[in-house]
């Protein structure tokens, strides 16, 4: 009997574990970028993932000289290899792209999108002449830090580039243009250079926490190459600044959390208020503005709560998906006497600052009849 | 033979404990500089190489399109033929998941069954979502066009249209020539690049996806061998692998 409870147990506890069989389809990133040189052989294995069933392929205009060894055509996870073997020679120069692909197995009716992933191997093959390229790589940061913009240049002509100049353009999430500079340099870079990099520090002052789009363009003779990037200023959005740290055991009464944004753009925002774990009070939604304040109200009923100290969380939700939260303590008291007013006591200021007009109406009255009585005279 | 005094065992003990201290400390500092070996117990080589852990973190790509939301089902009906119809039945859905505009003929202007209405309540856009944490180029490629998807024996009215869009806005850094984005295309079977720069998640979760929306044009002389059966068509989503930069 126990046997079988327990075997009943286990495929109870499988069957919740069971995950769904579908996941798209996906690939360790291994892109690779080589010149081209007469019979080079490149060896290389990739593995996909995530779909039950898919197939793995492969396309591109050097497909003619791969070949793919698949382990199991048609399965799930594995590792195939790929050998590329280039020619003596390519008839055109330029990009030569050879694309290892896996594409989901399924069986759809109407009208049914199939995901596929594809890894690229880029054979590069020099111009004649003046040829380069550039990549723009620009990390997130946070509101203190410095930005720096990284640009990569290959030069892929077979002609050495002793001057060039890259536009740099940055655009906010409205679109908007905040930035834009064009850079020049005097460097000399020999034919088929790859991987030159060098950095140029970017004023973000004024431009606020946000997300952001930069554009580069590379300026040579007779040709331009583009680079783009998207970044982040700032991580956290939103601050709980302050919030009660007692309640009077009264019913229901007023709970107030003040909340910041460090956000460029409009936050929606609301707060929920766990006390012990149990959702107490949810707060409506408001609209944030640029960097604004604002105090979030809900209403907790304390007529349930025993006297004393109980766990405090509140949670503040911010746009689509973030949020912060806050943990600690608030103490539910006993509600204050109503307060009587006490009467009002004469105190060294008031004293003094009556002393102080007395004098100066002494003075105002002196100087008066001090000058009536010269007039007079 | 003569009893030891107190005192005497008090030094003994404090001369023991000092040479045992000492001891330990002289073999703790000289054991590390033998040059011959020896059982020491100390790890040999370099002791910089002992005690680290290696990971090593991949960079993946991903695409994925949810399996319950990877059709376009525009359900069962039939063309209602009338002096307003113009002999077709024409169906549409764009927008963003969960903010979808729907659009039918109503039943006297040509849609009948399903088409009528009922096909909105099920029908959502094609959410395609880059989750891996390199940038993705995505492009699209179906393998009929309207003529063969919905042929006609001679009017010519049949068509089939795609809608590209962001999901999320800002999702795609780089949007294809006009006519595309945003915009109803004629379906070809050639490829046709969607965005060339689908954000990666690691960057923002809530800004990485396209969303896809269908037209068709179901014309009234729908041909005979095709009538009473599902019409199926297959869309490839297809990702490269850009890397981390775009």
């Amino acid at each position: 009997m126990k046997r079988f409870l327990l075997f009943v147990f286990l495929i109870i506890s499988l069957s919740f574990l069971t995950i769904p069989d579908t996941f798209g389809i996906s690939v360790y990133s291994n892109v690779i970028k080589k010149d081209f040189k007469p019979n080079l052989v490149i060896n290389e294995t990739y593995t996909f993932f995530g779909a039950s069933n898919f197939t793995v392929f492969l396309d591109g205009d050097l497909k003619p000289y791969a070949k793919l060894i698949d382990p199991n055509p048609g399965g799930g996870k594995r590792t195939v290899r790929v050998i590329l073997t280039l020619p003596s020679e390519l008839p055109r120069p330029g990009t030569w792209v050879l694309y290892v692909a896996g594409s989901e197995i399924r069986e759809g009716g109407g009208m049914s999108f199939v995901p596929q992933i594809v890894e690229p191997i880029y054979i590069f093959v020099p111009y004649t002449g003046y040829y380069a390229s550039i990549a723009l790589n620009i990390p997130d940061i946070e509101l203190n830090e410095t930005l720096k913009a990284k640009f990569t240049i290959d030069n892929r002509g077979d002609k050495p580039l002793d001057q060039f100049n890259i536009s740099l353009e940055v655009r906010d999430e409205m679109n908007e243009t905040i930035f834009s500079k064009l850079y020049r340099y005097h460097q000399h870079l020999n034919a088929s250079t790859r991987g030159y990099e060098f950095s140029e520090e970017l004023p973000i002052e004024g431009w606020g926490a946000g997300r952001f789009f930069a554009n580069a363009t590379l300026y040579i003779p007779n040709m331009t190459s583009t680079s783009h990037d998207m970044f982040k200023i700032g991580s956290k959005k939103l601050d709980i600044l302050n919030y009660p740290k007692q309640l009077e055991k009264k019913g229901i009464v007023p709970f107030i959390i003040s909340v910041k944004a460090n956000w460029k753009y409009e936050l929606d925002v609301h707060a929920e208020v766990k006390i012990d774990g149990e959702t107490v009070a949810v707060s409506p939604t408001i609209q944030l503005h640029s960097f604004g304040h604002a105090k979030l109200k809900c209403f907790i009923d304390t007529s349930n709560l025993e006297l004393g100290n109980y766990e405090l969380k509140i949670i503040a939700y911010y746009g689509e998906k973030g949020k912060v939260e806050k943990t600690s303590t608030i103490e539910i008291v006993e509600p204050k006497p109503a307060a009587v007013e006490q009467p009002k006591h004469l105190n060294t200021t008031i004293v003094l600052i009556a002393a102080l007009v007395a004098l100066a109406i002494v003075i105002m009255v002196f100087v008066v009849v001090y000058t009536l009585s010269k007039n007079r005279k | 033979m003569a009893e030891v005094s107190n005192r005497v065992l008090a030094a003994l003990l404090i001369v023991a404990i000092v040479v045992s201290l000492g001891g330990t400390m002289i073999s703790l500092s000289k054991i590390k500089q033998l040059s011959y070996p020896v059982l020491s117990g100390l790890a040999t080589g370099d002791l910089e190489k002992y005690g680290l852990v290696n990971i090593t973190v991949e960079s993946v790509a991903a695409l994925y399109i949810a399996d319950t939301r990877d059709t376009i089902d525009f359900g069962t009906g039939h063309v209602n033929i009338t002096d307003f119809s113009g002999n077709n039945c024409t169906m549409y859905i764009n927008g963003s998941y969960g903010n979808e505009d729907y659009y039918n003929d109503t039943k006297d202007y040509g849609c009948a069954g399903d088409w009528a209405d009922t096909w909105k309540s099920k029908a959502h856009v094609i959410v395609v979502e880059n989750v891996g944490s390199t940038y993705l180029n995505v492009s699209l490629q179906s393998n009929e066009t309207a003529s063969d998807f919905l042929e006609s024996v001679s009017s010519g009215v049949e068509g089939f249209y795609l809608w590209a869009q962001d999901n999320e806005t800002g999702s795609c850094a780089d949007t294809p020539e006009s006519g595309i984005w945003q915009d109803w295309w004629s379906v070809t079977t050639s490829k046709i690049e969607l965005c060339d720069c689908l954000n990666q998640s690691a960057k923002s979760t809530s800004k990485n996806s396209i969303a896809i929306g269908a037209k068709v044009v179901i014309p009234g002389d729908f041909v005979a061998s095709k009538r009473s059966s599902e019409q199926k068509v297959r869309i490839n989503i297809t990702a490269v692998d850009k890397g981390d930069t775009c």
